[in-house]
């Protein structure tokens, strides 16, 4: 599954791929990251996460960079999590809200969002917030590679040889059966 | 002639001529890698016109190119996946043709199916309307047929629905909106056979004249209306009626007043004779002082003229004095020690007196009423609607048993303190919040509402009441004929009310049947019709109080075998009579303590009956007494009388010496006086007889 997502994001990254599809798999990674899939004490998951994942399935966004940055940013939200809460509680302990949370909360779907906890709402938050500076980053730094660095990469004596090596020829056949299987239900 | 390379065939996007601003604005701006770019550019050439076209003669490797290309750039169009988007459209609006077309239609074969493989007859459900997503399921009406009567429905049930909160189901929590069936009914009749084909039906069956379940209900009537109650409550009546007879006889041992003057009987007579005998003497002894009192009466004062004649005066009235002086201190003494006895006797008076009034009242306890002074009838109530209330007060405590038992029970769980970021926490917001169970709404009822027949419903049942910020309430009704049952109430848990439990039951026109407990009036059996109002109320200290109202009308009574005239009489008199009504209210404390007021018009309605029967009986009783302790009575008042009259012979020697003593007085204070005028004139006529010598001699 790795493989086949590292693959994927090999492709993504060479093949003629809208960059808007690699840079919006990298900005739902990050919201998919920041808003938790399940909050704790709670039995239900959290219908936010699921709605944002659904989303992902109806755009064109790349599955193998979103699921990858998904599990890298997982990792490192880990670290930042009382922050993301930190986030979360400013944002529904102001004054001035009050009156529209209350409402939210008593909306009958809207309870199996938890949007009242303070990961769901800090990892909101900061998804939205960060989600045009990291679309237009790993917009750059996806132009970046094409316009100057693929070629070199591509042509270096290391990558030749590890493509020449059996088992990632093996793996690459693989790689273009699954691709093509793929492509064909797309 | 040289063998020409083949071409291979360039993809259909590629196909044409293209100006300049279209081939920048179709391809170069849709391809992202910078030798893709290059080899487009490489491969197309402007024509004659200006035009882009892709040169002619492309070889494999350059048709493969171009058709990765082709197929990068068709994917690099929109920011949507249609075929995804057109696919989840299709089965969304299959899932909705579903719903709307077939859905119920299926599902209701489906119900049908499975009712005729569990009752292996026909089944028939009609308007069946399911919503998996409301988490509701509804019908105007099913019908299952009996296998073993294809003409006769097994039950049939009318408009049915099951409703539950889905979304709160998500969340954990059980919302019943609704749980109702109408109009169920058994055994009713089919007009096509219910039999499954292939299945061996047995022969149709004549219409039942009534369904099975108003047979039921007829059945279930007989105990609940023939409750009789498990005592006489008039059997006090046969007291008074037989009264004094046996009563006395089996009493006299009892009797006070007979021992007590049995008792006087014997000691008197012997106090009699020795006062009788004493005060005779003293009136003898008295009489004999009358010489001396004689002489003295018959000194004649005016005849005094000397000292000699006066000496001779005072020497007899003392004489006599001291004679009368000695019979008074005897008598005296005597009837000082007769007073003594005389007391006693006064007292035993009374003491016989009380005797026989406390006999009496001993004798009347056992044929009147244990009334206390009130009504008479009221105890006798009480103790027949102790029982049912009691029975009533047990099941509504059982029921309050079963409600607590709603109550979740707290598991401890300790929540996380706010401000634990790592984890994160909820915000509470007021948000309405459901209790993890709530039956909201439940109704059933039995039979047509044309016809006889029982419904009830329960609503707002929940552990936590304070949630839903209202009382659990309840209600029952049963209709046959003119009878009417209703019960209404509600239980209320929450937090600081001061009523927990009410129901207000109401019976209308129902038959009575008491069998039992009226055999001492002769009645083999009560029939009458009902109204009847009870109230049950239970604080939030566990204190129970209500109030019962029963009317009893048309009263009639057969298989009297009424012997006595008593009896008869109540009897007619409550055949009589336009209602009998009894009220009662009742309290049952903490500690489960009862009291009980109660009012009855039937105080009025036999009261006088029995007050007379029991004034007869009274009467009797009196005269059977005074035929036994009448002797006895009789020789005591003469006892008594006998001393009383001793007593005056008494009276009369004391009053006999004291005229004695006084005239002997008056007789002495008469010769006081003589001797003061004589003594006056002497000393006169002294003076003057000197006076006339001082003359005679010149003084």
């Amino acid at each position: 599954m790795i493989i086949t997502w590292l693959a994927k994001i090999i492709v993504a990254i060479n093949s003629n791929v809208k960059p808007s599809q690699v840079c919006l798999g990298v900005c739902f990674a990050l919201m998919l990251a920041l808003i938790p899939a399940g909050v704790p004490a709670v039995p239900s998951a959290n219908l936010l996460w699921i709605a944002f994942f659904i989303v992902t399935f109806f755009l064109k966004v790349n599955q193998g960079v979103e699921c990858v940055f998904l599990v890298l940013f997982k990792l490192l939200v880990l670290l930042v999590n009382p922050f993301v809460s930190a986030v979360g509680y400013a944002v529904l302990s102001r004054p001035f809200l009050f009156d529209f949370f209350t409402a939210l909360s008593n909306v009958p779907i809207l309870y199996f969002f938890h949007l009242n906890h303070t990961l769901v709402m800090g990892g909101l938050v900061l998804g939205i917030v960060l989600f045009a500076p990291f679309y237009l980053l790993s917009g750059a730094l996806l132009k970046l590679y094409r316009d100057s660095l693929r070629e070199k990469i591509a042509n270096s004596k290391l990558v030749k040889g590890f493509l020449k090596l059996p088992l990632v020829n093996t793996l690459s056949g693989i790689y273009t059966r699954a691709a093509d299987f793929y492509a064909g239900i797309r | 002639m040289g063998k020409t390379p083949k071409t291979f065939k360039a993809p259909k996007l590629f196909a044409g001529e293209f100006s300049a601003e279209q081939f920048q604005k179709k391809f170069l701006k849709r391809i992202y890698v910078k030798e893709y770019r290059e080899f487009l550019n490489k491969e197309f050439l402007k024509n004659p016109k200006g035009l882009y076209v892709l040169k002619p003669g492309l070889d494999k490797k350059e048709a493969a190119t171009l058709k990765k290309i082709a197929k990068s750039i068709k994917q690099n169009t929109g920011f949507v996946l249609k075929g995804k988007l057109i696919l989840v459209l299709v089965i969304l609006g299959a899932v909705i043709v579903f719903n709307l077309l077939f859905k119920d239609a299926l599902a209701e074969r489906a119900a049908e199916t499975g009712l005729e493989g569990v009752f292996q007859a026909r089944a028939e459900i009609n308007g069946l309307k399911f919503q998996p997503l409301r988490g509701r399921i509804y019908l105007d009406s099913l019908a299952v047929a009996d296998a073993e009567k294809p003409f006769s429905n097994l039950f049939e049930l009318g408009k049915t629905e099951v409703a539950v909160n889905m979304l709160e189901v998500l969340k954990g929590n059980v919302i019943i909106e609704n749980i109702e069936s109408r109009e169920i009914k058994w055994d009713t009749q089919r007009r096509s056979s219910g039999a499954l084909p292939g299945r061996k039906s047995a022969q149709p069956q004549a219409a039942a004249p009534t369904t099975a379940g108003q047979e039921e209900q007829a059945g279930a009537k007989g105990p609940a209306q023939a409750a009789a109650p498990a005592s006489d409550p008039f059997a006090f009546l046969g007291k008074a009626e037989g009264a004094a007879a046996g009563l006395l006889e089996r009493e006299k041992a009892n009797l006070k007043s007979s021992a007590l003057l049995d008792e006087l009987n014997k000691t008197y007579p012997a106090l009699a004779d020795k006062w009788s005998v004493k005060s005779k003497l003293m009136s003898e002894d008295l009489k004999e002082l009358s010489p001396a009192i004689d002489a003295v009466s018959a000194i004649k004062v005016d005849s005094i003229n000397s000292p000699e004649d006066a000496k001779k005066a005072y020497d007899a009235i003392e004489k006599a004095s001291s004679t009368v002086n000695s019979a008074k201190k005897d008598v005296d003494r005597a009837y000082s020690e007769f007073g003594k006895d005389l007391d006693k006797v006064k007292k035993d008076k009374k003491a016989v007196s009380d005797a026989i009034d406390g006999d009496f009242r001993h004798l009347k306890s056992f044929i009147s009423p244990d009334s206390g002074g009130g009504s008479f009838v009221a105890p006798l109530i009480e103790s027949i609607l102790g029982k049912n209330i009691a029975r009533i007060y047990t099941s509504a405590r059982r029921g309050l048993s079963y409600a607590a038992s709603l109550k979740p029970k707290s598991k401890g769980k300790k929540e996380e303190a706010p401000g634990s970021h790592t984890r994160g926490f909820f915000v509470q917001f007021p948000a309405k919040t459901f209790p993890k169970f709530w039956l909201k709404n439940m109704g059933v009822s039995f039979g047509s509402e044309k016809e006889d027949h029982t419904s009830g419903g329960i609503k707002d049942v929940t552990g936590e009441p304070d949630l839903i910020g209202a009382p659990a309430t309840f209600d029952f009704k049963n209709v046959m004929g003119r009878q009417l049952l209703g019960v209404s109430g509600f239980y209320d848990g929450r937090r600081g009310k001061d009523t927990v439990f009410d129901c207000d039951a109401s019976l209308k026109n129902y038959s009575v049947t008491l069998t039992d407990g009226l055999q001492s009036l002769g009645i083999d059996r009560l029939e009458c019709s009902s109204d009847a109002e009870i109230r049950v109320s239970i604080d939030d200290r566990n204190r129970t109080s209500g109030t019962i109202g029963i009317a009893l009308r048309r009263i009639k009574i057969t298989g009297s075998s009424a012997k006595n005239g008593i009896s008869s009489r109540v009897i007619k008199a409550l055949q009589a009579a336009d209602v009998v009504s009894i009220q009662a209210g009742y309290s049952y404390s903490e500690s489960g303590a009862v009291k009980m007021k109660i009012k009855t018009n039937l105080d009025k309605i036999i009261g006088d009956i029995v007050n007379a029967a029991v004034a007869d009986a009274e009467k009797r009783l009196k005269k059977e007494m005074d035929n036994l302790i009448g002797d006895k009575l009789g020789q005591y008042d003469s006892h008594y009388a006998d001393l009383l009259k001793t007593d005056g012979s008494f009276l009369d020697d004391k009053k006999g010496v004291g005229g004695y003593g006084k005239a002997l007085d008056d007789k002495k204070k008469q010769v006081d006086e003589r001797m003061a005028k004589l003594q006056k004139d002497a000393t006169k006529k002294g003076t003057k007889e000197l006076k006339k010598i001082k003359g005679k001699m010149g003084f």
